[in-house]
């Protein structure tokens, strides 16, 4: 979380927005907004706006953007995001909780002018700027289900589908997994949990189920699961998708109880957890009947 | 180099044509003849105190026919200073004035050349300047300046100043086309609406064109310098808002060299005194904001510190308020990636 802006006023900025309110006169104050407006760049201006408390003035800048499609607050000449900016337009959606629904053409009411959003428009060529367009993309439609059209939604789906099915080996895991939890983007860290899971286990049933005796299928199983990694005590929102993406999947597609016993340690889950039991117990249990 | 050498080098264009133009740091003014010529004397001259209008009026005419424009100019100055009090009073007391308007009618490049070899003589364009900043001479007061018909075009007058930057352009000592271009801002200062289209656009054309030759910060900082020493207030408005021109061109082409711009440009507005031109609006609009516009906001703040803009209490809170919203939300660590030596 070392470089996400901190637009939610701390007790700082609030107490500089609350000071700039009280004890600058009404002129000046309009002098500094004047100048602050004046800055060519967007996310500069945004975030000393953001730091007066000027949240109208930032709403209509950003509805503006999104309304307008205008991908050039994220981008260069050739479309193609920049992480940075990006991170900044998610972190700022995020915080003035901006919907798809103030896209002309989102909703049927204003199907006729379409447009789609700058996270969709925008090209994500390196990875860390495909985690924040996909971020976005769920930001923007997360909690207004039904309100937008089918084909939007489709459309927002098979862009966000294909963002995620890029990173399908170990390495693009770790990579995307490990900035999402750095940027917090819950969202993308979610479906990167549920979708290794069921790499993984596809993987691990090829090997126990159809392929028995070939090892490299268990081995490529463990190095995507093993992708992925989250301290449960610091994220426990987490802990049953883990259960159910992760661990329980690897039960059901065979292994050994001994090895997800280990592999449920590395999450750090909290010792009162039930599956921890639950999974001891089984493999107490194997133990006792191989030793029959 | 004796004075006499500096004004033929001066002079003579092909001694002064170089590709970076060098304006001697020692002072202008007080090595200035003709300034000594047209200062009143100091001490108090053994006039005749009985002396009446009619005297003073004949004296005045009789000055009038004399050969040396500079010589009758001192000669009114000095009898001026000395009957201040009855000045007003006398039917010649715009004499100055109108010989002032007379001679620059005639486009008498003469007032300004050397008697020697007819070259452009610095002191003298220096001193016009003056002369016409003294008596408040502007473009209005030359024939045809004003939009005037076709048919009398032919009678239309330009000022000296405009006659030797478009005689000369580029092939001349620098100060002289700065003081030039001073003496044509200041006639046409606040005539804008009012002056025939083309003059004015001849006149900027001439000016533009000296700039983009001196478009370097070393070339600003050096013109601006010698300006600064001159007090020449329109000149370094001008070249403030060039410069500001330039602070936004290179923060989109190369925005490194942004700060070799602000270093060409050192001054402060209390060393100056208050003309009709508002140098401390020209810095703050075109300078000040230039660099907030390309989000050089601590530059900027200091900028307007340095230059003297904040001594308006109004601009001190705003800008102290912008440099704490700027640091508050970007941590010290941007701003210190903003450079903060200036020198």
């Amino acid at each position: 979380m070392e470089d996400t802006l901190e637009i939610m006023p701390d007790s700082t900025t609030s107490d500089l927005a609350k000071t700039f309110r009280t004890t600058v006169s009404p002129l000046n104050q309009k002098a500094v907004l004047t100048l602050i407006l004046s800055i060519d760049e967007f996310w500069l201006k945004l975030k000393m706006l953001a730091a007066i408390g000027e949240n109208k003035t930032i709403l209509d800048l950003l509805n503006q953007k999104f309304i307008n499609a205008d991908v050039s607050i994220v981008s260069k000449e050739d479309e193609i995001g920049i992480p940075e900016d990006l991170e900044l337009l998610v972190d700022f959606i995020k915080e003035y909780k901006i919907k798809e629904t103030i896209i002309p053409g989102s909703t049927r009411s204003r199907e006729e002018q379409i447009k789609d959003s700058i996270f969709f428009l925008v090209h994500p060529k390196q990875y860390k700027a495909a985690i924040c367009c996909y971020e976005g993309m769920q930001l923007l439609t997360d909690n207004i289900e039904g309100k937008l059209i089918e084909s939007r939604t489709r459309k927002i789906n098979k862009k966000s589908a294909g963002i995620l099915l890029k990173f399908n080996h170990a390495k693009e895991i770790k990579l995307g997994f490990d900035y999402a939890k750095e940027k917090n983007y819950v969202h993308f860290m979610r479906d990167l949990i549920r979708q290794t899971g069921e790499l993984a286990c596809s993987k691990f049933k090829t090997d126990y189920e159809e392929k028995k005796g070939l090892e490299g299928w268990e081995l490529a199983g463990w190095e995507l699961i093993n992708a992925i990694y989250i301290n449960i005590q610091e994220f426990p929102e987490f802990e049953e998708l883990v259960q159910s993406a992760l661990i329980d999947r690897l039960y059901d597609a065979g292994v050994r109880s001994q090895e997800i016993e280990e592999y449920i340690k590395r999450y750090n889950f909290p010792d009162s957890t039930n599956f921890k039991k639950k999974y001891k117990l089984i493999r107490q249990l194997e133990n006792g009947k191989k030793s029959q | 180099m004796t004075s006499a050498d500096q004004k033929t080098k001066n002079g003579n264009p092909e001694n002064t044509a170089s590709v970076e133009p060098v304006y001697p740091a020692e002072s202008r003014m007080k090595e200035n003849a003709v300034l000594e010529l047209i200062t009143p004397s100091k001490d108090s001259m053994m006039f005749d105190e009985n002396v009446d209008m009619d005297t003073i009026n004949s004296a005045v005419k009789e000055i009038l026919k004399r050969k040396q424009f500079w010589e009758k100019y001192a000669l009114l100055k000095e009898l001026e200073a000395n009957y201040s009090d009855l000045f007003p009073e006398l039917k010649q007391k715009k004499a100055a004035y109108h010989l002032i308007q007379q001679i620059l009618n005639g486009e008498e490049l003469a007032i300004i050349e050397n008697r020697d070899d007819q070259s452009i003589d610095l002191d003298r364009v220096e001193m016009l300047v003056q002369v016409i900043k003294n008596e408040n001479i502007k473009e209005d007061v030359l024939k045809g300046a004003v939009p005037l018909l076709l048919s009398d075009k032919k009678n239309e007058a330009f000022s000296v100043f405009y006659l030797v930057a478009k005689k000369s352009g580029n092939m001349i000592d620098p100060r002289i086309m700065v003081s030039c271009i001073e003496g044509m801002l200041y006639m046409t200062y606040g005539l804008e609406s009012e002056l025939d289209d083309d003059r004015l656009k001849s006149i900027r054309s001439l000016i533009k064109r000296f700039l983009d030759l001196h478009v370097t910060p070393a070339s600003i900082k050096n013109s601006f310098e010698y300006a600064k020493e001159m007090r020449y207030t329109y000149y370094i408005a001008e070249i403030i808002e060039y410069t500001g021109a330039m602070i936004k061109e290179s923060s989109i082409a190369a925005p490194e060299d942004i700060l070799d711009f602000v270093r060409a440009i050192d001054f402060n507005l209390s060393e100056f005194e208050k003309t009709e031109l508002n140098l401390s609006e020209v810095v703050d609009n075109y300078m000040i904001k230039e660099l907030i516009i390309c989000g050089k906001i601590m530059l900027a703040c200091k900028l307007a510190h340095r230059y003297g803009v904040t001594a308006d209490p109004d601009k001190k809170e705003t800008y102290r308020w912008l440099q704490r919203i700027y640091e508050a939300q970007n941590g010290s660590q941007n701003g210190q990636n903003e450079q903060f030596d200036l020198i």
